[in-house]
C-alpha cells in the first residue's frame, strides 16, 4: 500500500477540492475580571487553504496555534466571525436544519484522548451505537450487527462490544475510537493528535490502520499533529501554522526537501531527536509563542526568528509562492 | 572500590500479598553512577515506572517489593524508617512526571510549591527561601522568575510547568533525579528545551538522571546508557551509541524501527507483531516469543519455548537476553560506571 502523492502548481487550490477554506477568521473576546486583562484571542486569523478529494493535509504547528480551532470550525462545531467555508460546492454557514445534520454525518473528529471521548460507564458497544441511534440510522439490531462489523473492520473483536473503556489498553480504545468515527460513513475525517498519547508500537499499528481504512472507505483526511515524523509518513500536502495563520503550505516532498520557512525548519529539526546535538551549537527555538492575544508588530515570528532583520519587525510578509513551489509566508523565502 | 550512586540487585515486585508467580518486576539488576543519565525504555505496562516508584518505595499499596535491594549511597532504602524515607523523597532524589500540570497544585501558587521542598529540606529562612526559589526558577529558563514565581499552574504553558516541576525537584540539590516521560506530553519544540535543560543540570551540578520513556528517540540525545524492558524484565542494556546503532534483542530491534516510523518492503509501518505488551505471563520459555520474528526466522523456537534466556554478555557493557545473541567473554566488569568500577555481574 503507498501514500499516494500529489503535486500541485498551486499549493492553495487543488483540483477537485471538497474542502475550500477562503480567509477564515475566529477572535475569542475575553472579558476582563480581576487580574485578567480584557481583550481578543486570535485563535484563527485568515486561513485560507483547500482538501482535495481523497488527500491527506497534515497540519503541524504548536499548542495554542490554531490547530484544533480551525478544526472546529470545518465542522461547524463554532461559527466563523468572517471568511468562508464550502463543501463539495455548498457553503457551510447557510447550511442549517435537516441538511446540517446531513453534513454532520459526513464529517467525523478523532481526538488525541481516546479514554476521555467514551463515557466510563457506557460499554463500548453502547457509545458506539449511540450515533448511529441520533442518526436514526436502522433498528436495535440492524445497529447492533453495524457496530461489530466495524469493530471488526478495525481490528476489534466481538467481546470488546460489551467491554468498558476501563477494560481496554490505549490502543485499542483510539481503535474503538476510529470505528466510532467511520460507523456513519463519512467522507471527511478530522484526526486530531490521534496517536500522541500512544506507545511507538501502537502509534505505527494506528497509523497503518488509519491509512488502510483511507484507501477502503476513500476518505479525506485533515491530521493535526505536531509529529512532523507522522506527517512524513503519512500526508500528502502540509499546511504549518503559527499563531492563527498559515506561515508555510506546501506538498509534502517540497516541504521536506526544501523548506522556507524558519520556523518550518525549526520543527522539522526538533522531530528528528536522533540527530540532535543538545550540548552542541544551538540553532533550535527559544521560547514560547507569544500569546495569540497580543501578537507581535510585523512578522508574527520574528521574535523568535534565528533570521529575523528590521525588516521583519515592521512588515508582516504576505503568504507567497518561494522559487521552490510553496507558498511561505517569510520574507526571506528565497534565500 | 567506590560504590555507585545507585545500585539494584535482584529486585522484584508483584501484588502485595500474593504468593503468586505473577510479578510485575522480575530480578531486575540497574546500577547508575554519578552525574550518569540512564535510561529505561519500555512500552506502558512494562513495568519501568513501578522500578521507579519503588526506588523511592513509593509503590502503589496493591504491589510490594517481594525480594532485592537498593542501595542508594550504600545505603539499603528497604531498611529505611519514615523520617530517613522523607529525606530521600525530595531531598536525595528528586522526582518529574509526564503531565506537569496536574502534578501542580492549583491553588497554590508555583513559587510556594518550589519552596515547599527548600523549607522542608534545607531548612531555610523566609528571606533566604524566596531569594533561592527566585534563582532556581530563572536558573530553568523562566522569564521574569519575580513575577512568574506569583503565578498558578494554570497561567503556565506544559512546557514552563514542567520547568517549574524541574525547579522544584532540584531545590533541594538531589544526586539523582527520576523523570518519568518528562516531554511526552509537550510540543517538539519544547521538548528540545527540557532535554537541553536536563542535560545542562546534569553537567553543572553532576546530577545522574533515570530517564523513563517509551520513545528510543528521545533516549538517543541524552542518555548515556540504555536499559530496555519487556513485561517486568530487562532484555537488553548497554551505552546508548551500541544499542542504538546496533541491537541485538529482537524487541529492543523492532522497538527502534517503531519509533523511527520505518516502512517495511509493503511500504506499510513496521509494528511488532500480535498487538500490545500481553504483561507477564508465567510460561517457562521466553517471555517475547509470541511476537519475535526472529525466533521464527532462524528456527530456534524450540529451545525459546522451553527456556527462558538469561540476561548475557555479548561484548564490552552490552548484555541481552535473547538465545539468538551468542554470548561474549568480555564481562561487565570493566565497564566505568562514571569513574567507578562496576562489579563482577556476568552470568
Amino acid at each position: 500500500m503507498s501514500v499516494s502523492n500529489n503535486s500541485h502548481s498551486d499549493p492553495l487550490k487543488s483540483d477537485t477540492p471538497l474542502f475550500v477554506v477562503e480567509n477564515i477568521v475566529k477572535h475569542f473576546p475575553i472579558r476582563a475580571s480581576g487580574s485578567v486583562r480584557g481583550g481578543v484571542v486570535r485563535a484563527v486569523d485568515g486561513v485560507s487553504f483547500s482538501i482535495q478529494k481523497n488527500e491527506t493535509l497534515g497540519l503541524v504547528g504548536e499548542s495554542g496555534c490554531g490547530k484544533s480551532t480551525l478544526a472546529r470550525l470545518l465542522l461547524k462545531l463554532i461559527t466563523l466571525d468572517s471568511g468562508t467555508v464550502v463543501i463539495e460546492g455548498r457553503e457551510v454557514s447557510a447550511v442549517k436544519g435537516k441538511e446540517l445534520r446531513r453534513l454532520r454525518q459526513s464529517m467525523q473528529l478523532i481526538f488525541q484522548d481516546s479514554l476521555a471521548a467514551f463515557d466510563p460507564r457506557m460499554r463500548i458497544g453502547v457509545s458506539l451505537e449511540a450515533p448511529l441511534a441520533q442518526h436514526h440510522i436502522g433498528d436495535y439490531e440492524e445497529r447492533q450487527k453495524r457496530v461489530l462489523r466495524i469493530l471488526s473492520e478495525v481490528g476489534l473483536d466481538g467481546s470488546f462490544y460489551e467491554r468498558f473503556p476501563s477494560q481496554c489498553s490505549g490502543g485499542q480504545l483510539q481503535r474503538a475510537a476510529i470505528a466510532r468515527a467511520l460507523l456513519l460513513e463519512p467522507s471527511f475525517l478530522i484526526c486530531d493528535e490521534p496517536t500522541s498519547s500512544l506507545d511507538a508500537s501502537v502509534r505505527a499499528q494506528v497509523l497503518n490502520l488509519l491509512i488502510e481504512l483511507k484507501s477502503r472507505f476513500g476518505l479525506t483526511i485533515l491530521m493535526i499533529t505536531h509529529d512532523l515524523r507522522v506527517v512524513k509518513y503519512f500526508c500528502d500536502r502540509v499546511a504549518v501554522m503559527y499563531l492563527g495563520q498559515i506561515v508555510e503550505i506546501a506538498d509534502r516532498d517540497t516541504l521536506f526537501a526544501t523548506p522556507t520557512h524558519p520556523y518550518t525548519r525549526a520543527l522539522i529539526k526538533a522531530s528528528w531527536l536522533e540527530e540532535l546535538e543538545l550540548a552542541g551549537s544551538d540553532e533550535s527555538l527559544k521560547g514560547e509563542p507569544p500569546s495569540p492575544m497580543n501578537p507581535p508588530s510585523g512578522c508574527r515570528f520574528h521574535l523568535r526568528c534565528p533570521i529575523a532583520e528590521e525588516r521583519c519587525i515592521r512588515e508582516a510578509p504576505k503568504l507567497k509562492p518561494a522559487v521552490s513551489g510553496q507558498l511561505s509566508r517569510c520574507h526571506f523565502r528565497d534565500r | 572500590m567506590t560504590t555507585p550512586l545507585l545500585s539494584v540487585k535482584g529486585l522484584s515486585i508483584g501484588f502485595a500479598g500474593e504468593e503468586s508467580k505473577k510479578q510485575v518486576v522480575e530480578d531486575l539488576e540497574l546500577t547508575i553512577g554519578r552525574g550518569e543519565i540512564v535510561a529505561l525504555v519500555g512500552e506502558s505496562g512494562s513495568g519501568k515506572t513501578m522500578t521507579a516508584l519503588s526506588l523511592i518505595r513509593l509503590l502503589p499499596h496493591v504491589f510490594d517489593i517481594k525480594e532485592g535491594s537498593i542501595k542508594f549511597d550504600g545505603k539499603e532504602v528497604r531498611d529505611m524508617t519514615a523520617p530517613q524515607l522523607n529525606e530521600l523523597r525530595g531531598g536525595r532524589i528528586g522526582m518529574i512526571f509526564q503531565q506537569p500540570q496536574s502534578m501542580l497544585d492549583p491553588s497554590a501558587t508555583v513559587g510556594s510549591q518550589v519552596a515547599e521542598s527548600l523549607t522542608l529540606h534545607r531548612r531555610l529562612d523566609k528571606q533566604a527561601t524566596k531569594a533561592r526559589v527566585i534563582e532556581l526558577l530563572g536558573e530553568v529558563g523562566i522569564p521574569e522568575p519575580v513575577e512568574r514565581s506569583r503565578n498558578y499552574a494554570h497561567q503556565m504553558s506544559g512546557g514552563m510547568a514542567q520547568r517549574v516541576m524541574i525547579a522544584a525537584a532540584l531545590s533541594a540539590d538531589p544526586h539523582l533525579l527520576i523523570a518519568d516521560e518528562p516531554t511526552t506530553a509537550l510540543d517538539v519544540t519544547v521538548q528540545t528545551q527540557i532535554l537541553k535543560l536536563l542535560e545542562r543540570e546534569r553537567r553543572e551540578r553532576e546530577l545522574a538522571i533515570l530517564l523513563i520513556t517509551h520513545d528510543l528517540t528521545v533516549v538517543s540525545s541524552l542518555a548515556d546508557r540504555v536499559v530496555v524492558m519487556y513485561a517486568g524484565r530487562i532484555v537488553e542494556e548497554g551505552p546508548t551509541r551500541n544499542i542504538l546503532s546496533k541491537p541485538r534483542q529482537p524487541y529492543t530491534q523492532a522497538l527502534l524501527r517503531c519509533s523511527l516510523l520505518e516502512t517495511d518492503d509493503e511500504q506499510a509501518l513496521y509494528t511488532i507483531p500480535s498487538g500490545e505488551n500481553p504483561g507477564i505471563e508465567t510460561t517457562s520459555g521466553c517471555t517475547f516469543l509470541p511476537r519475535c520474528i526472529t525466533a521464527a526466522d532462524i528456527g530456534i523456537s524450540e529451545k525459546c519455548k522451553r527456556q527462558e534466556p538469561p540476561l548475557r554478555t555479548y561484548s564490552e557493557h552490552c548484555r541481552a537476553r535473547c538465545w539468538a545473541v551468542p554470548p561474549s567473554e568480555y564481562s561487565m566488569g570493566g565497564y566505568d560506571y562514571s569513574h567507578q568500577a562496576g562489579e563482577e555481574t556476568s552470568t
